[in-house]
């Protein structure tokens, strides 16, 4: 509970009130600290060091940031109960390729919540499952709606496999999920799409299929194999409307493919459910 | 008789005496010994098989004796902890004391590259420390220990 506290100066950590508000943190060098609780953000405490920050990912780390270099170099660290920690700094180039972060400047530390969504529209979706995609602007929560729509899936007696590239949908702590996925959801994690979907859809013969945050033609070419070979997908998209992104000529192809387009307007609030087979808004 | 008993226990004190300044020689110099041993397969451990920090400290400590490596035990249950490792022990300047915890502090921060550069640099740094060391307790820890057996012989003999 709150283990992300940690991550911080006892003497920051101190001027967080009521920690489990708390949506987001900002630690960078040479700044204060700030704080969003879903809205905007406050500064908090004394301004943080380059120490603090090399501390908060010596911590975040198991103080083994050399064995988490893969993952940095692709700008991003989990820490325990799914806490996400985007990293920005020095970048260190190998053979032409982003190989590691020499000086990390400023952390990005996200905290899940797990939250109940009540909306009608979602459980009519659960109720008959069919090709979804939730869509919104990065910090709504589509990771969250996403986690919750596994669970349900999952409960529900289908076989969920869900394709966990930043270890943000299961926080996993050595394989073993820290968020509630449901009884029935195996968690292919740091895979990238392709390897999960061609491996994990061959070995676990799932019912729907699960990953976060498509980006870019190639993943949406992976959606289409995986419906085609008869698999039901549920995925998430940055964008601030389903009609801007089908829109675009990369995504475009995603209206032959998915059914059901989610967006969300706020924290954890459906804005609308749009019914691409009957071209109208669930109500 | 009684100068007979008085003779035996002066013997043992000096002995004594003697061979507690060789096992403080021994002690520090087997520390500094085992430190570089200790930099060495971290340096191992982190260029190729890049494993985690604790794993790396408690598999070196396990099950051995000795000053360090019961530093290293209580350090790698710190890291967990998310504490600060404190050094304390006498036979230790405070010097070397805070360039020991200088070292653990700064190990698991940084990149491979910056971390071996730092590693090297800590070895480059305790190898004089071990050599002398090394070289006091051949030859002023021994002598002190048969420096104390022929005191303590010379005192028994002097009261007999």
């Amino acid at each position: 509970m709150n283990d992300w506290l940690k991550l911080l100066p006892e003497d920051i950590a101190a001027c967080i009130q009521d920690p489990s508000g708390v949506t987001e943190i900002r630690l960078r060098a040479g700044k204060k600290t700030t704080v969003s609780r879903g809205g905007g953000y406050a500064a908090i405490g004394r301004a943080a060091t380059i120490e603090d920050v090399r501390g908060a990912l010596a911590v975040a780390t198991d103080r083994s940031v050399y064995a988490a270099e893969t993952l940095l170099a692709q700008g991003f660290l989990t820490y325990r109960g799914g806490v996400r920690i985007g990293v920005c700094g020095e970048c260190v180039y190998k053979g032409g390729k982003l190989s590691a972060y020499r000086e990390v400047s400023s952390l990005c530390i996200r905290i899940p919540h797990e939250v109940d969504f009540c909306d009608r529209r979602i459980e009519a979706i659960v109720n008959r499952f069919e090709n979804t995609l939730i869509v919104s602007p990065p910090g709504m929560g589509k990771t969250t709606l996403l986690r919750y729509m596994i669970k349900r899936l999952s409960d529900s007696g289908k076989n969920v496999l869900a394709i966990d590239e930043r270890n943000e949908i299961s926080a996993s702590v050595d394989g073993v999920p820290t968020c509630d996925v449901g009884a029935n959801t195996d968690i292919v994690l740091f895979a990238n799409k392709r390897d999960g979907y061609v491996e994990a859809i061959r070995a676990m013969r799932p019912d729907v299929l699960a990953t976060d945050e498509l980006f870019g033609k190639h993943e949406v070419e992976c959606i289409a194999d995986a419906v085609r070979c008869g698999v039901k997908v549920l995925a998430t998209a940055h964008s601030d409307g389903a009609a801007r992104l089908l829109a675009d000529p990369t995504y475009g192809a995603l209206a032959a493919t998915i059914r059901y387009f989610v967006t969300l307007s706020g924290k954890g609030v459906v804005a609308s459910v749009y019914d691409g087979a009957k071209k109208n808004c669930l109500l | 008789m009684s100068s007979l008993i008085v003779g035996a226990a002066l013997f043992v004190c000096c002995a004594y005496v003697g061979f507690g300044i060789c096992d403080l020689y021994k002690r520090r110099s087997a520390f500094f010994d085992a430190l570089i041993e200790y930099l060495d397969s971290l340096e191992r451990g982190i260029s190729y098989a890049k494993t985690p920090l604790p794993k790396l400290t408690e598999d070196f400590a396990a099950d051995k004796k000795g000053e360090l490596f019961a530093l290293l035990r209580k350090f790698a249950g710190d890291i967990r902890a998310g504490q600060k490792t404190e050094f304390k022990s006498p036979i230790f300047s405070a010097y070397e004391r805070r360039r020991v915890v200088e070292m653990l502090d700064s190990l698991g921060k940084y990149d491979t590259d910056t971390q071996l550069t730092e590693l090297r640099r800590y070895r480059a740094l305790f190898a004089p420390t071990r050599e002398i060391a090394v070289k006091k307790y051949s030859t002023t820890g021994k002598l002190a220990a048969k420096l104390g057996v022929l005191v303590g012989i010379a005192v028994m003999l002097a009261l007999a």
